[in-house]
């Protein structure tokens, strides 16, 4: 069994309203995924599922062999940690140091490991020169670091970042990366909504597109960015990259610039034979 | 004459410890469109402020220079007064609702009777303001209810109303979607359209490449690179200064690096596409003659 | 702009509706249990003209009702007295515990239904524009109708940061005393987002103009007709003589 399984799941609320329609999916630890669509595609509601804040009205999901609809969601919080949209829903603390340990006071995780987590944590984070700082003298873009740095310290197998791409410049976008690219090495399993379509090709394997309350796409990133159709049944724009290469005839080149390059230079050079 | 006039503006909140902005200088023309980009915390957003009289008159602090906004200086007027010159718009779409208006319609009616116009005419800029902004179907909306993409159309709509000749404009979009996003520009555009004179913080450099007249680089406080947006986009510094590029401009250059000597380094994907077109077909020239 | 429908309570200045309500509640308060009897019907029939009904009993059981029960029992067993009517277990039921509970349950009953009724016939939007026409400043209205308008807002917000804390393992749905070490961690984002808040919707009303010296317009006028002065002044008068009565009574038995 894969670590988690999203099997026939819906989700409506008790208007009728349905948020989510029908869908399944499983992810493997190690895994990295991206979740994107319009807002109101039904991302949030999918992954507030997973983390077991909101329990599917149809279909189940397992976690680690866990069916999220036996456990509370603070018990299933142990497997996943979720890093909400909006840090100052999360944060309350005066330091960056206690907001990042309180998860683990709770989890009743002695201090000196405590301390070792926080530190590992929050350097992965780039969170290391602000321990001591309050929370609200950071910009909103770091307080979203500090809340994310307090989801790695609990060292959960699924971790799900909400728009972690909001509003942050180069190096934000730079440390998110490092990340990602630490998490899966650690053998976590990450799902990531964004709208940075960019960020996205560049960052992660797998991609899901969501589209009107269900999955229209699930595949490696390199391919279903390709599928133009869906994309624009999803109202989503593609990667320059990928833009590019069809509009200058190339066609799929897995996103690959050495791939793309090599079309440019063999088109001309053929033409001028 | 100038729509801004910044005249080596030094600012410190009062809570911190080293200025924010230091010795800023520079000038917008009317109805230009001026982006000004840069990390976080580089002022940017502080000096949106400082042209809006928010710095230092609501915030406080130390501010040295002059800041000039249609030839006065601003630290002559009231905080009420700039706001019929200064239009003034932000990040968070939920904040920049009112909280007295039941209806859309009442929310973009608010300024105005503020303003003390006549609700004659009023009634007349509501529907001309909801047509031209495409908000009409939330007309009979509360503002509380509309997502967060709607209630920013709906902030910029609110200020659009006012008829300001001068608009700033700090990260619209950052906390929407890529439709919302696409509706926002639209509606900026419009501005500028109108001959607004528009200062824009923004990530989104594709749309900065696109849009804007001037664009200003700020860089701990400081202006570091300023010019048209092929100036500064392709300038050898951007690297240096942290700076976000428009994807097609990335790619342009790793091109270049694997040998594909285009003409001149791409800012937007049209452009990009058109120059490796070019280059692809000046092969054709030289095969087929 | 939406045409509601006629209606003979809702369509008046709320002024006058408050007056009303205000008579209501002073009078219960000078008079007996029959004379609130009299006036909890009046306000029943009001409520029904106005169309509220249904809303107005929802609300009624759930705070008046509900404290007055509670209120009346407190005063029945706690209440000192000698004359000990009936006895169990610690608890004993005496008959001043009974009189208090009653006088103090009628004013209770009195007061608080009137307040009901103009919490549900009251358009805070209208009332606003009626206060800042009798001179009331713009700021002190705006705090008024933001306030009203935001408190749904607030909970909302409530119920998010609630699952953002949820979700980093903090359990909310056990007992009392689980629930109350959440406390904490779920009031303290809605503070610091309520100041944050603050700050960013200050700069909003000041981009929407609100501090200019320039008279405001509103656009929409709450009309005050001759009817309206008629009711207010019969409400007024009304109370005048209620008070009047009650002195002279009061007088007349000293």
């Amino acid at each position: 069994m894969s670590l988690v399984e999203v099997k026939n799941v819906s989700f409506s609320y008790p208007n009728g309203f349905v948020a989510v329609d029908d869908i399944s999916f499983s992810i493997e630890a190690g895994e990295n995924i991206a979740i994107v669509g319009q807002n109101g595609a039904g991302k949030t509601t999918t992954v507030k599922m997973i983390n077991g804040l909101t329990k599917p009205t149809k279909g189940d999901i397992f976690v680690d062999g866990k069916n999220t609809k036996e456990y509370t969601t603070a018990q299933i919080a142990k497997m996943v940690g979720y890093v909400f949209q909006n840090p100052d829903d999360q944060i309350f603390n005066n330091t960056v140091y206690k907001e990042i340990e309180y998860g683990l006071k709770r989890m009743k995780i002695p201090a000196d490991e405590r301390k070792r987590r926080v530190e590992e944590s929050a350097k992965l984070a780039g969170m290391t020169e602000y321990l001591n700082y309050n929370p609200y003298d950071l910009p909103l873009s770091l307080r979203k670091f500090v809340t994310i740095a307090s989801v790695i310290a609990t060292d959960c197998d699924v971790m799900i970042f909400d728009e972690p791409t909001a509003g942050q410049d180069l190096e934000g976008l730079q440390q998110l990366a490092f990340i990602i690219e630490e998490l899966k090495a650690k053998g976590k399993a990450l799902i990531t909504i964004t709208h940075d379509m960019e960020f996205v090709a560049q960052n992660f394997e797998r991609l899901i597109i969501m589209c009107n309350k269900k999955v229209v796409a699930d595949g490696k990133t390199k391919e279903v960015f390709y599928y133009e159709d869906i994309m624009k049944k999803a109202r989503l724009k593609q990667p320059c990259l990928v833009e590019m290469s069809n509009r200058i005839g190339a066609g799929t080149t897995g996103l690959d610039l050495d791939a793309i390059a090599d079309f440019i230079s063999k088109t001309r050079t053929c033409i001028l034979k | 004459m100038d729509a801004i006039y910044v005249k080596n503006l030094t600012y410190r909140y009062p809570t911190s410890e080293k200025d924010v902005l230091k010795d800023v200088s520079f000038q917008v023309k009317k109805g230009e469109f001026c982006s000004i980009i840069g990390a976080n915390g580089s002022g940017k957003t502080t000096l949106c402020n400082a042209i809006r009289g928010f710095v230092p008159k609501f915030y406080k602090g130390t501010m040295t220079g002059e800041v000039y906004v249609n030839g006065n200086n601003i630290e002559q007027q009231e905080l009420g007064e700039l706001a019929c010159s200064v239009g003034f718009v932000f990040q968070n779409p939920f904040t920049q609702i009112s909280g007295v208006a039941k209806t859309v319609y009442e929310e973009l009616a608010f300024g105005l009777e503020n303003m003390g116009v006549s609700p004659e005419e009023i009634k007349d800029r509501v529907e001309e303001v909801l047509k031209l902004t495409k908000t009409e179907e939330f007309r009979d909306r509360n503002p509380y209810q509309l997502s967060g993409g709607q209630q920013q159309r709906i902030a910029l709509a609110s200020i659009l109303i006012m008829n300001q000749e001068i608009l700033v404009i700090d990260e619209p979009t950052s906390q929407l979607d890529p439709q919302s996003t696409d509706d926002i520009f639209e509606i900026i555009q419009l501005m500028k359209k109108m001959g607004r004179t528009i200062i824009l913080v923004e990530h989104k450099m594709e749309q900065i490449a696109q849009y804007s007249d001037h664009i200003i680089v700020l860089d701990e406080g400081k202006i570091v690179l300023e010019g048209t947006p092929r100036e500064v986009l392709t300038h050898e510094d951007c690297k240096k200064y942290k700076m976000r590029l428009p994807q097609c401009t990335t790619i342009g250059k790793q091109l270049q690096q694997r040998g594909i000597k285009l003409k001149k380094l791409p800012i937007i994907l049209d452009e990009a596409v058109d120059e490796i077109k070019m280059y692809m077909g000046e092969g054709r020239e030289f095969g087929c003659h | 702009m939406q045409e509601e429908k006629k209606n003979k309570i809702l369509d008046l200045n709320p002024m006058t509706q408050i007056t009303m309500c205000l008579f209501f509640a002073i009078s219960t308060a000078l008079y007996d249990y029959i004379y609130t009897a009299v006036v909890l019907v009046i306000l029943f029939v009001i409520a029904g003209m106005a169309g509220r009904l249904k809303e107005f009993v929802q609300m009624w059981l759930k705070t008046i009702v509900f404290i007055t029960v509670v209120v009346f029992i407190m005063q029945a067993l706690f209440f000192p007295g000698d004359t000990i009517l009936w006895e169990f277990f610690i608890f004993s039921v005496k008959q001043e515990g009974i009189q208090n509970g009653i006088v103090l349950c009628t004013r209770l009953l009195g007061i608080g239904s009137s307040a009901v009724l103009a919490i549900k016939i009251v358009d805070v939007n209208q009332l606003v524009i009626a206060l800042e026409e009798r001179g009331v400043s713009p700021s002190a209205t705006y705090v008024i109708l933001s306030t009203v308008n935001i408190i749904p807002q607030m909970s909302k917000k409530m119920a998010i940061i609630m699952d953002a804390q949820k979700s980093r393992g903090i359990e909310t749905e056990s007992n009392v005393l689980v629930r109350a070490k959440a406390f904490f961690p779920t009031i303290g984002p809605l503070i610091l987002n309520s100041i944050v808040n603050a700050e960013e919707r200050t700069i909003t009303l000041e981009a929407r103009a609100f501090s200019t010296n320039v008279k405001k317009t509103r656009l929409r006028n709450v009309e005050d007709t001759a009817f309206d002065k008629k009711v207010r002044g019969f409400f007024i008068l009304a109370l005048l003589i209620a008070v009047i009565g009650r002195v002279i009574v009061w007088m007349l038995f000293m």
